[in-house]
Order: structure tokens, then sequence, then C-alpha cells
């Protein structure tokens, strides 16, 4: 990737990503890639340490598989060097029942020579599992966890 | 060389919480603050969003009611202009039943003119939910 800075280098890694453009995502990333998506990976898998650029196509393969659209509207960004942190609103269609699930998710990155070496992916997997499975799983936790705060 | 904002943020926000010393806060937060944890409200009703110094301030003496932080470790942070973002792991305790709860929080906080105009803080709830029941979330075995 054409030298830029930090900031239009994750621009174009969320950009290429959402698109499902391999090629431009890898291209913003250094050989040596990590990434960490902060969540339970006995419930989501496909989460969890990936290292190596060939994560990402893995990682869009498995979204478009099970999401026919996907998008994403950058809510915040803050840039320090070679150290950047977003909020996006990701929007995902379901493939199966068409339902659109939207999640407020956090990413971590860190750069080095123009290219991302490290990302952190951070979510509310609660709120990811209960638009995945159509179900409102807080109800009938919530007064057991109110009773347990009280 | 001036302090970032996210300093003393953290610093005010540390005393109304563990202390329930509010005057520090209300000297760092924007009089038209725009205040967000997501999370279920449902569950935990300091979670959500707020609106104005006022609202903040009453939404930390909720949390105050609830939880003690024991420590905290930067995992991450990059200060901006104006802005700032980390994640965060905090050792927190349950004031109703001394039970530890650990948790992770990416925070996001955004300032104008010095003061703090906007804060964004992100939970795994998933993970807060299971500590505050003090057993597992019963699940289908993959997603």
């Amino acid at each position: 990737m054409a030298a830029c800075s930090a900031r239009e280098c994750v621009v174009a890694f969320l950009d290429g990503f959402y698109a499902g453009d391999i090629a431009r995502v890898e291209a913003c990333c250094d050989e040596n890639f990590t990434s960490l998506t902060h969540s339970p990976v006995e419930i989501f898998p496909h989460h969890g340490l990936k290292t190596g650029k060939e994560w990402l196509a893995e990682a869009i393969r498995i979204q478009q598989e099970r999401f026919s659209a996907r998008s994403y509207a950058l809510h915040f960004i803050a840039v320090e060097g070679q150290r950047v942190a977003t909020i996006t609103r990701a929007s995902l269609t379901k493939r199966n029942d068409g339902r659109v699930i939207d999640l407020t998710v956090a990413d971590f990155f860190v750069l080095g020579g123009g290219l991302i070496r490290e990302h952190h992916h951070f979510l509310d997997s609660l709120d990811l599992l209960q638009q995945l499975l159509g179900r409102d799983l807080t109800e009938p936790l919530a007064a057991s966890v109110r009773g347990a705060m009280r | 060389m001036t302090e970032h904002g996210l300093w003393r943020v953290s610093r005010a926000l540390h005393a109304a919480i563990n202390d329930g010393e509010m005057e520090l806060l209300e000297s760092v937060l924007d009089d038209d603050v725009d205040w967000a944890i997501y999370g279920p409200i449902d569950m935990f009703p300091f979670l959500g969003a707020r609106r104005g110094k006022r609202a903040a301030i009453d939404v930390c003496r909720q949390i105050a009611k609830h939880i003690r932080v024991r420590r905290f470790d930067r995992e991450s942070v990059m200060l901006g202009d104006n802005q700032a973002a980390s994640l965060v792991r905090y050792s927190l305790t349950s004031t109703s039943s001394d039970k530890p709860i650990s948790v992770r929080a990416a925070q996001f906080v955004q300032f104008k003119r010095g003061r703090l105009s906007c804060l964004r803080v992100l939970l795994d709830t998933f993970d807060l939910v299971e500590q505050a029941l003090g057993h597992p979330i019963h699940l289908p075995a993959t997603v």
C-alpha cells in the first residue's frame, strides 16, 4: 500500500473489510498481523486470537457466508501517532432470515511502517448473541442480576 | 506541558465512584456532556445514554452505590487532540456482596474547551452478567 497516514490506513482497512475487498484489506496490514477479538470463543469459535494476514480473507469469507449485506458507519476515531482507535456501527443482514444486526464495535489498531500490525476488536458479545438468536436473553436474567447487584 | 484531559477525567471518575466525591467530576464535565455506556439497562440501570452534567453526575452516584474500583490496567491508550481512547481492564467489587467483578471496557472521550463533552463506553456485558449472576449463561453450543 502506498504510504499514507495511520488514520487513512485504518479507514481503508474498514472500508475494504466491509466491502469484502480482500486485496485492499491485506494491503493495509503487515505480514505479522495479529487480530484479537475479545469475546467468549466457546460461543464464537472464530473469535479470539488470530495471526497472519491469511486470517483476513477467512474472516471476510465467514461474514459473507452468514450475512448478505454488510456495512459500517464510523462514529469516532482517535489517533496518536501509529495508534488508532475507532467506534463503528456495523450493520449486518443475516442470510437465513433477513434480519439486520446492528452492533456498536470498538477497534484498536497499532501500526508499524504504515501498516496495521495489531488489531483488537471489542464488542458486547451478549448483544451480538441476542441479535443472532433473535431472542431477548436479558429479560429472564434481569431480575437475578439486579438482585445480585443490590 | 499541559496534562491530557483523559487523566483528569479518569481521576475525577475514580473519586466519584470510590469516594462519592463529585466536585472534581463537576469541574471536568461540559454542561451539555453527551454520555453513553452501552449495555442492557434493564439489568444495569446505570448503563445507557445521558445528556448534560447533572444527569452524568447522577449516574455516577448510581454507579457508586453498586461498585468500587479496586484496580484498573490500561491495556491500550491513545491520546489525540481533544480526544482519547483506551482499552481498560477493571477489577471491581460489588458493594452489596463484596464479590469481585472483572470487566474490560473500551472508553472513548472527546473534549470541548478542556472539558469532557462526549463519553462512550463499550462493555462486554456477557462477561459482566455471568459474574453478577455467579454462574454461566446457558446458551446454544456455538453461534
